[in-house]
């Protein structure tokens, strides 16, 4: 059993256990919230409610349906099975998680809806994992070797196809759908701009704060999706300045 | 100091106010730049406020309405519609409103300027870009117009996620199961009865016995009645312990009284503070007064000549149509015209469901001022015929009157369509009516307005049944009179 499948299972098994431990396990994972999102909206568990935020689905399915939901999507999900590339898995979602707690922020300070935000946040690369998934297993079945260089090429050229299929198949929630395919070209989006803005300035933050040795802060502040935005010089230094706690805040969920 | 461009004026704030002070000195001849901090012109009326709520209560009548006449209509809502709908007509409205104030500014010649502004001096104000690049505008008359925001309380933790605000409470993506809403006042009962509306489980609490506590009573008490009928709840005299959220799915509200209230999301409405950070006030020697609202005098001047404050900023009533108002006399003012008679009667309006509003003084207010010589005449709803058809029976007109003039004192409605209705009783009280009028001249039927009619009728029978009163005794005279109003 999958490593998340079997801390679920615990979690919904363990009268001890709080609900507030699976509503951190299901937002700390973009498969699993994708999923969750899929099922949850899907003929057998939909009462009628269009599921489109985690927290929604924390209040509507309760524990034991949502638990149910947790155990199917990470047995069946082939998300966290990419042999010999955990360690590009991992920090990939963790850029998923960081870009979602920055989404938050970003959404905070700009009093839009900070559920939605983070959702798009750890939803829009999910073409990633799926890509790395596949790579793992075509270099199997081929019997072939990657370096490193070649995935992350392949997962470049890839991703964003794969996410925006993903997106629209598994009939994720339309603001889901725009800015996962939509948040490069943010201006271009035909409906929820300002929400692709956000996951732009989120996933780019959060390249930021895991990898800060590839970036000048007084050249990423000039990024134009700030003025996009409307966030003058200090409203991006304050956003800056949320680095130490959204930090705290990955690692906090981190699974 | 370099001055870029020179005005005759500045006008700081691009709501409701701001946009009035422009176009009126535009049209008295003078070179005008607005400026806003948001890209888009509007302020808070568009963006948060007025135009966004009025337009989520609009779409949640019309919902509302074909969803209780699924026989008539023989239609029904996809479950998974509401919000979708709601946000995509509300986009749609701002849209469309943001651009046509945009264009008709341009066309009048108004230079707008994107960025934040700081008063200088009493004819200097310094813009920064989004870039942080700075330049100054020089003008001889500056008016602030830079409105309001939420207040919010230091114990109560506003995330805008599980805690909302006003501001941040219409970016929520889906309905929640429940609300709860700190407050009784106009924002507080607004949302409230919207939401529950919308199938929403809402509790309301305030301090107060009753929302909306400086409406007439039994106009609040229908308001309640709706909003109890639409499932929503009022908790008064009641003040929180504590309010936090669950971290997982819940907002849970410790009150006082021991009630503890536990909903999905909740809505805090405890009034609004003034929008003054980074104007440079405290530098010009202004002291600021209550939640920050800038001190002027009866022509919108504050202590220093020539520098303006219209709407939210100076305070209540924080009414879009106060501040327009507002925003044309400053202007008068600065150029030695007559702004007119100084105006009295503001008229309230609440958008409640269904709406309330109000204009001249209240019961309480006239027995103050004339003792037993009042008498009150009431229209109920069920008995105007154009209620009956639209289905508002509920709603109530009453009209306050002075029993030896008959000259209209106050009027005051709950019923859909209450803030339109309210001007009718605005104009006679202007005009120094007396109830006759409505009974000596045509009004449309069926219309709502007959609910005047009506009320006027009641104030002639009460009227003549004290003339034909033989003298009583002083007992006597004090049960029939509280008997007869």
């Amino acid at each position: 059993m999958p490593r998340v499948a079997s801390k679920v299972f615990t979690l919904t098994n363990d009268p001890n256990s709080e609900v507030s431990d699976l509503s951190k396990l299901i937002h700390s994972d973009q498969s699993i919230a994708s999923h969750v999102l899929r099922i949850a909206n899907s003929a057998a568990y939909g009462g009628g409610e269009q599921i489109v935020s985690l927290q929604q689905a924390v209040t509507c399915l309760g524990m034991n349906l949502l638990g149910e939901v947790a155990i199917a999507v990470s047995v069946q999900s082939d998300l966290f099975k990419a042999p010999g590339f955990e360690a590009q898995i991992t920090q990939l979602l963790r850029h998923a998680l960081a870009s979602a707690s920055y989404g938050k922020e970003i959404s905070r300070k700009r009093r839009r809806n900070v559920e939605g935000q983070f959702l798009c946040g750890l939803l829009h690369s999910v073409g990633k994992p799926i890509t790395v998934q596949l790579i793992s297993t075509i270099t199997k079945e081929k019997d072939l070797e990657l370096d490193k260089k070649s995935v992350a090429q392949l997962v470049g050229a890839f991703h964003r196809k794969i996410a925006a299929k993903v997106a629209v198949d598994w009939k994720l929630p339309e603001q889901l759908q725009v800015t996962t395919i939509y948040y490069k070209r943010y201006e271009s989006a035909p409906s929820f701009r300002e929400e692709s803005a956000a996951t732009y300035l989120s996933q780019l933050l959060a390249s930021w704060i895991i990898n800060p040795a590839n970036f000048k802060v007084n050249e990423l502040i000039k990024d134009p999706v700030f003025g996009f935005l409307n966030f003058y010089p200090d409203d991006a230094e304050d956003l800056l300045n949320k680095k130490d706690h959204v930090k705290t805040m990955v690692s906090a969920m981190e699974i | 100091m370099n001055i870029e461009e020179e005005f005759d004026l500045i006008v700081i704030g691009s709501g409701p106010g701001g946009q009035k002070t422009a176009i009126q000195a535009t049209n008295a001849g003078l070179k005008v730049a607005l400026i806003d901090r948001e890209r888009k012109v509007g302020g808070t009326c568009v963006h948060h406020g007025t135009i966004p709520s009025k337009t989520l209560r609009e779409a949640a009548l019309t919902i509302t309405t074909l969803r209780r006449n699924p026989d008539v209509f023989d239609f029904k809502l996809k479950d998974d519609m509401e919000v979708s709908t709601l946000m995509k007509r509300l986009d749609s409205v701002l849209g469309s409103y943001t651009d046509f104030i945009s264009e008709y500014l341009t066309s009048q010649g108004i230079s707008y300027f994107h960025g934040r502004a700081s008063i200088s001096d009493a004819n200097t104000v310094s813009l920064t870009t989004l870039k942080g690049s700075s330049s100054f505008l020089s003008a001889k008359y500056i008016v602030i117009a830079t409105g309001s925001k939420p207040r919010t309380p230091s114990d109560i933790e506003v995330d805008h996620e599980n805690i909302l605000d006003s501001d941040s409470i219409l970016s929520m993506i889906y309905l929640p199961r429940s609300l709860t809403v700190v407050g009784g006042g106009v924002i507080a009962s607004e949302y409230a009865s919207i939401f529950s509306l919308l199938g929403v489980k809402v509790t309301m609490f305030d301090r107060t016995s009753r929302p909306l506590i400086f409406m007439e009573p039994e106009c609040t008490e229908k308001f309640l009645n709706h909003f109890t009928k639409n499932g929503g709840e009022y908790i008064g005299e009641a003040k929180y312990e504590s309010i936090k959220w669950d971290s997982v799915s819940q907002v849970i509200t410790k009150l006082d009284n021991g009630t503890v209230i536990s909903s999905d999301k909740m809505l805090v409405a405890q009034g609004r503070i003034a929008n003054t950070q980074g104007l440079g006030l405290e530098d010009l020697g202004i002291e600021l007064g209550r939640n920050g609202a800038i001190p002027v005098d009866d022509n919108y001047q504050t202590s220093i000549e020539g520098l303006y404050a219209v709407g939210d900023v100076i305070g209540p009533p924080s009414l879009a149509s106060v501040s327009m108002e507002q925003g044309r006399r400053a202007i008068c003012h600065a150029l030695g015209t007559d702004p007119g008679s100084k105006f009295e009667l503001v008229p309230n309006g609440i958008y409640a469901v269904p709406e309330l509003s109000s204009v001249g003084i209240s019961e309480d207010q006239a027995r103050e001022k004339y003792g037993n010589d009042i008498i009150i005449g009431r229209a109920s709803f069920d008995e105007v015929a154009r209620g009956q058809i639209a289905g508002f029976k509920d709603g109530l007109l009453k009209m306050i009157a002075d029993s030896k003039t008959l000259k209209i004192l106050g009027v005051h409605v709950v019923a859909e369509g209450a803030t339109d209705l309210i001007h009718v009783g605005e104009m006679a009280i202007l005009n120094n009516n007396d109830v006759r009028v409505f009974l000596e001249n045509v009004m449309n039927f069926p219309t709502l307005g007959e609910a005047y009619r009506i009320a006027a009728l009641n104030i002639i029978t009460k009227h003549a049944e004290r003339l034909a009163r033989k003298p009583e005794s002083r007992i006597q005279n004090l049960i029939e009179q509280a008997e007869l109003n």
